[in-house]
């Protein structure tokens, strides 16, 4: 029980950690620019860097790198608009 | 012919909508009617602001702004039936490219459901006229309207589609009547829509010419034209709405639009269920796609349709089967063409023509002993004596190819497409029609010939596209030059030289880069750049300033790049990445080394 009580925070924490380090990766190379993981509430869609098709990407490699399943009609663009919200989106999804 | 079609479903179904626009509706009864009456208003309206000299502009082309009103097929028709070719201009398109293409195509008048952006108002060379269903239903109360006498040939040009130029500006490709009718007959003909009773799915821009196709076999048809505006396909919740709501019976779009909405597990047949075709066009259908809407739609047929923009929409389709999807080979475009002949000819003797050709013109055109040549006006007189010339009624000439052997099944060249779907050429642009159009001789006479710039080959009775020769892309479907984005940017203060390329992901083309160099004197740019984010910053880590060099700075810089062309370029053509270098690579001949570009081979700033 104490293990267990310790052990749950920790696998929420590596599976934030994860999300955190796939969504950025997969948004600098989609984006073509670090500064998405420089600037957590940089707006990607106002500044040109995320589109639909973009978008598809995205999902796709969720799908494939961390195994969630999203499917466009499940997102909000205004949800998904910056690096910050993408990955609170997907870290509530994962819990 | 089209216009009597059309005029005959007003007849026989006058309460069936032609149009359906979110909440907006269109009958055949109003198209028709409103269509007339804007005709005569339009005629009179030009001979009145052109009284002195009303032949010379009587054919100028009709700008129509504006997305997906439900008015806009008003608008077409009623351009087509005053004797006026229109041309369509998505809302989306920058007041600075709208004006150039104002400027180039002498357009007599702007018509439009929206009000004008206003740099093109203030512009003064050209009236303008805000048109809304209210105003059209005062100008033809339904049953009291006035029908006029149909002033367009078969020769004559129906409407003038805008692409990306290689030049650095748009060129406008004019389709007769004769081309689009030619493709709508074999379309229909081929595809077999029931008539008044089916609903097309209307997803490209009207300025894009695939809309031509769901435009014209649904009112030639009867049927009703569903369109999705911009923000319903940016939200897909509200574009799976109107999709059910619907009832689509054809499906046309770009392959990459239906690769969207397979993402979706509710993209199937129960969304869909009285859909019946699939028609693509526009870029490369890959071959899961095509395999998994018939695995998930397996009462619709899957049709991959070929053709630039020069063709009239598309010269070739193919129904593809589940068997051809799951090959590993690419999917066929082609076999089955109208009346149009499609070559697969050597690329080098094209040139070596063309350029034969271009010398006999600085000499002497009209006494070109070995070409002969063909003409067409608005009578659609053929002339092929030898010698003579091919002139049409923008007054461009064509010269016969008489000596050019296609290459035999299976060998790779360019794709050459023979036939009454060719467009007359570019307005306003003898020399880039001269390069890329001319008269092909062939048994029972001549044709008009267009040079596409594809890659491609026939085998088995098809065609495969595989590639292009030049710098043309293909972008979700969109048609760009990419010489034209690299032309923009060297305009732009601090650019001394820029080449944009493709930017590949999982295997097909996503998105543009841009490689950048700048000029020497950076503070041209810092000067021109300030940084515009206003947001206040949560950084992962502490943000470094924006020194020149660092990677803040190329990315603020970038932003800027990006937002000045915006001013001059839609959408599809901004690059989504700009990097910058201190040199182009060049190869050994002298030439921009593109692929040590693409391989990460520069010197980066």
């Amino acid at each position: 029980m104490h293990n267990q009580t310790t052990t749950e925070p920790n696998a929420e924490a590596n599976n934030q950690a994860k999300i955190r380090s796939v969504i950025l990766s997969a948004l600098t190379d989609i984006c073509g620019t670090a500064e998405v993981a420089d600037n957590l509430q940089l707006d990607l869609f106002a500044h040109g860097l995320l589109d639909s098709f973009g978008l598809v990407e995205l999902m796709l490699t969720i799908h494939e790198q961390l195994g969630l399943e999203i499917a466009p009609t499940e997102v909000e663009r205004e949800t998904w608009s910056t690096p910050e919200k993408i990955i609170g989106y997907l870290e509530g999804k994962a819990r | 012919m089209l216009l009597q079609q059309i005029e005959h479903w007003a007849e026989e179904t006058p309460q069936h909508p032609a149009h359906r626009h979110r909440e907006q509706s269109l009958t055949y009864a109003e198209l028709n009617a409103y269509s007339d009456a804007l005709a005569v208003w339009l005629r009179e309206r030009v001979a009145r602001d052109y009284h002195s000299d009303h032949n010379k502009h009587k054919r100028l082309p009709v700008v129509i702004y504006g997305h997906k009103e439900s008015e806009m097929p008003v608008l077409f028709l009623a351009s087509v039936k005053a004797g006026h070719p229109y041309i369509p201009i998505d809302t989306s398109v920058p007041p600075e490219r709208l004006r150039k293409i104002l400027e180039t195509s002498q357009a007599a008048a702007v018509l439009s459901p929206q009000v004008l952006p206003a740099a093109v108002k203030r512009s003064g060379f050209l009236w303008q006229e805000q048109i809304h269903l209210g105003d059209l239903h005062s100008l033809a109360p339904l049953g009291t309207h006035r029908k006029p006498e149909w002033q367009i040939g078969p020769d004559d040009v129906w409407y003038i589609i805008f692409t990306s130029g290689s030049t650095g500006e748009p060129k406008g490709v004019q389709i007769t009547r004769r081309a689009l009718e030619s493709f709508v007959t074999w379309v229909n003909r081929q595809y077999c829509p029931r008539r008044g009773e089916e609903v097309f799915l209307n997803q490209a821009p009207f300025s894009f010419d695939l809309s031509v196709m769901d435009l014209y076999m649904s009112l030639s048809n009867g049927g009703t034209l569903w369109s999705v505006d911009r923000e319903q396909i940016a939200n897909a919740r509200e574009l799976f709405r109107s999709l059910a709501e619907a009832h689509l019976s054809y499906w046309v779009s770009t392959p990459s639009f239906a690769e969207m909405c397979l993402l979706d597990p509710g993209f199937a047949s129960a969304l869909l269920p009285d859909l019946r075709y699939f028609l693509f066009c526009g870029e490369v259908l890959p071959n899961d796609v095509a395999s998994r809407l018939l695995a998930r739609f397996p009462q619709a047929r899957v049709i991959n349709l070929y053709g630039p923009t020069e063709g009239t929409v598309a010269v070739s389709g193919v129904d593809i089967s589940a068997e051809m999807a799951e090959n590993s080979e690419p999917l066929p475009v082609g076999e089955h063409s109208p009346g149009c002949r499609i070559y697969i000819c050597n690329s080098d003797e094209l040139d070596t023509n063309n350029q034969s050709h271009l010398e006999t013109d600085n000499c002497n055109r009209l006494e070109a002993g070995n070409l002969s040549c063909l003409e067409t006006n608005n009578g659609g007189r053929l002339e092929t004596d030898s010698g003579s010339r091919l002139e049409t009624n923008n007054e461009q000439r064509l010269e016969t190819v008489s000596l050019l052997k296609p290459l035999p099944a299976g060998e790779k060249g360019e794709i050459v497409i023979v036939g009454p779907n060719v467009s007359i050429g570019y307005l306003n642009h003898p020399e880039l029609t001269r390069q890329a159009f001319f008269a092909w001789r062939e048994e029972g006479g001549t044709q008009r010939a267009y040079r596409t710039g594809d890659i491609g080959c026939q085998r088995d009775g098809r065609l495969f596209y595989l590639g292009r020769r030049d710098f043309q892309i293909k972008l979700h479907g969109y048609r760009i030059e990419l010489g034209e984005i690299e032309e923009q940017l060297r305009k732009l203060p601090g650019v001394e030289n820029a080449i944009v390329l493709p930017l590949e992901r999982r295997g097909k083309t996503a998105a543009l880069q841009a490689f950048v160099k700048l000029c020497a004197d950076i503070t041209v740019l810092s000067a021109a750049k300030p940084r515009e984010t206003t947001e206040p910053r949560q950084t992962t880590e502490p943000r470094e300033t924006t020194e020149p060099h660092g990677q803040n700075y190329s990315f603020d810089l970038g932003q800027h790049l990006r937002k000045q062309l915006s001013r001059v370029l839609p959408a599809y053509m901004l690059p989504q990445r700009y990097i910058f270098i201190r040199n182009i690579p060049l190869t050994a001949n002298g030439k921009v080394d593109r692929r040590a570009l693409l391989g990460g081979h520069y010197d980066p700033v």
